[in-house]
């Protein structure tokens, strides 16, 4: 989870950094390693979208239960 | 290996194996270095679902004594394929379905414990009007916890062309030509418009994957340790699918898309030229047409009817998407819809300008119909007749052709901007400058026109 928040926390950055100063290059030396490491981005923000869903519905989940039995108590 | 043996220029790349003719048969060499990878296909069951599926080409395993050398582990053969496209003929429709179907194929392989190495258009060609995966050594065994080594690729052969279609341009899938490993990222990234860095999938496979390129083109990063779990790799497989399925065709009418509304033809006249189609058809009987300038491809859909392989050529982009999307909802399986520029055909690309084929090499086929295409030629691009001619006596064995005079009202359209420095540009003259490669064999004048259909045929080869 701590390397998940890590990258995470690179991807913003990168990101932000794009959206704020796009630049161009006109040649790669090796395309191949950006590639690699940001799939490893990707795959990170899915697990924590993933743990996000699951959390959420869980919540969910216990608050729905919670007031279903206030429900119950009031009737 | 034997001498007698013709290697596809297309396939050398691999180093699992590659493609070679034997006596105009076509076989793949599957060298040892793959065998444990081509077993897992086989075995795994694998190639069985995707073969059902109609997703992946099938081949045999024949009894052949080519398999000898030390390093070869079999030779297979695989179906042939009728006629080869690249991505760069497609429409978008078409480049979209290559791309669901690879990703399609990619999901499938990881629940077989494989994962495609190469995610390249090229892998995919349409049969029987569905795109379909042809390069069987394609499939590796899954490292577990290494990202999609194709991923890159994907990008730059699918996502990026289709985006630059949706958001930019159709035509700018034509820069596959120039780039034959896909449209490079940081180039797709600045030709896209501002607002799509704000589109969440193109923000983070085109735009981020382009500055993370160059980010990390000079850096050295201990990839080896960090893994990939499997779930998130489903997971952006998902996402790629996703972000693709969301890329939609954003339809321009252009001068050609609603052409056969604004001809001159009256219904008659429409109906008597399908008719002398079909009789003409019935004369030479062929395997195979290519419609060039098909439009949408009223007339291509008399020989594919026929159960005639019909490729189906056309300039405009919204002309061959109409075109496909009329395939896909009739279930048509005889005809090919692709764009070409007639004027700048396909060219030979890549290693030695023969990893690709052009259009020529390509040929020739059986039949052409150039029908409501030579004025446009002649006239529009100063095509002078004997050229027209001696091109396409290259490319087929039998032709039909259409004539439009000078008085026609569609040539007086194009004469009216432009001087008429077109004298020779008759009846007579067309006859005498299409008889020195052709023999003509029937003419018959389109009723309630002025417009001549010509079946002809290539000297020296004999039709039925």
């Amino acid at each position: 989870m701590k390397n998940a928040t890590r990258l995470l926390v690179i991807c913003i950055i990168l990101s932000f950094n794009f959206l704020v100063f796009p630049k161009f290059m006109y040649a790669y030396i090796d395309p191949g390693t950006g590639s690699y490491v940001l799939q490893l981005i990707i795959a990170a923000l899915i697990s924590i979208s993933l743990i996000i869903k699951i959390s959420w519905t869980k919540i969910k989940t216990f608050l729905s239960k919670i007031f279903k039995k206030k429900q119950v108590n009031e009737r | 290996m034997n001498d007698d043996l013709e290697e596809v220029p297309g396939s050398f790349r691999d180093p699992s194996g590659f493609l070679f003719f034997k006596n105009k048969k076509l076989y793949r060499l599957v060298n040892k270095v793959y065998k444990e990878h081509y077993d897992h296909l086989i075995k795994s069951g694998l190639y069985k679902t995707l073969t059902e599926s109609n997703l992946l080409v099938r081949h045999k395993e024949p009894d052949t004594s080519l398999a000898k050398a030390e390093a070869i582990y079999k030779v297979i053969k695989p179906e042939p394929i009728s006629f080869i496209s690249y991505p760069y003929e497609w429409c978008f429709g078409q480049l979209k379905d290559a791309a669901l179907t690879t990703i399609k194929i990619q999901k499938i392989a990881l629940e077989f414990g494989m994962s495609l190495k190469d995610a390249s258009a090229y892998n995919i060609q349409f049969v029987n009007g569905k795109p379909i995966f042809i390069d069987t050594l394609s499939f590796e065994k899954l490292k577990e916890g290494k990202p999609w080594v194709a991923y890159r690729q994907f990008c730059q052969h699918f996502l990026g062309p289709l985006t630059l279609m949706s958001h930019k341009d159709l035509r700018l899938n034509q820069l596959l030509k120039t780039s034959i490993d896909g449209i490079p990222l940081d180039l797709t990234s600045k030709i896209l418009p501002f607002y799509t860095r704000f589109i969440p999938g193109l923000a983070m496979h085109i735009h981020v994957h382009a500055f993370s390129q160059k980010y990390f083109s000079s850096k050295t990063v201990r990839i080896n340790r960090k893994k990939i779990r499997h779930r998130s790799y489903v997971g952006l497989m998902d996402h790629l699918e996703s972000t693709i399925r969301k890329i939609k065709f954003r339809l321009k009418e252009t001068e050609w898309a609603d052409y056969y509304d604004k001809t001159n033809y009256s219904p008659e006249a429409h109906e008597h030229k399908k008719q002398i189609l079909e009789d003409f058809l019935s004369i030479i009987n062929p395997n195979e047409v290519w419609d060039l300038g098909a439009n949408i491809g009223i007339f291509s859909r008399i020989a594919s009817k026929k159960g005639i392989k019909t490729v189906s050529f056309d300039i405009d982009s919204v002309a061959v998407e109409k075109n496909y999307q009329e395939c896909i909802a009739k279930n048509e399986t005889n005809i090919l819809p692709l764009l070409l520029d007639l004027t700048n055909p396909s060219p030979a690309i890549g290693w030695e300008n023969r990893e690709r084929m052009s259009l020529i090499e390509r040929g020739p086929t059986d039949t052409v119909f150039a029908l409501a295409l030579l004025h446009h030629l002649a006239i529009s691009n100063n095509l002078p007749l004997d050229k027209i001619a001696s091109f396409l006596k290259k490319i087929c064995q039998s032709l039909i052709i259409e004539f439009i005079p000078k008085s026609d009202s569609q040539i007086q359209r194009l004469l009216s901007t432009r001087e008429d420095i077109f004298s020779n540009y008759t009846q007579k003259n067309f006859e005498k400058e299409f008889g020195r490669c052709f023999k003509i064999c029937r003419v018959v004048k389109i009723k309630n026109s002025k417009r001549i259909l010509y079946l002809m045929q290539v000297k020296d080869k004999k039709i039925a």
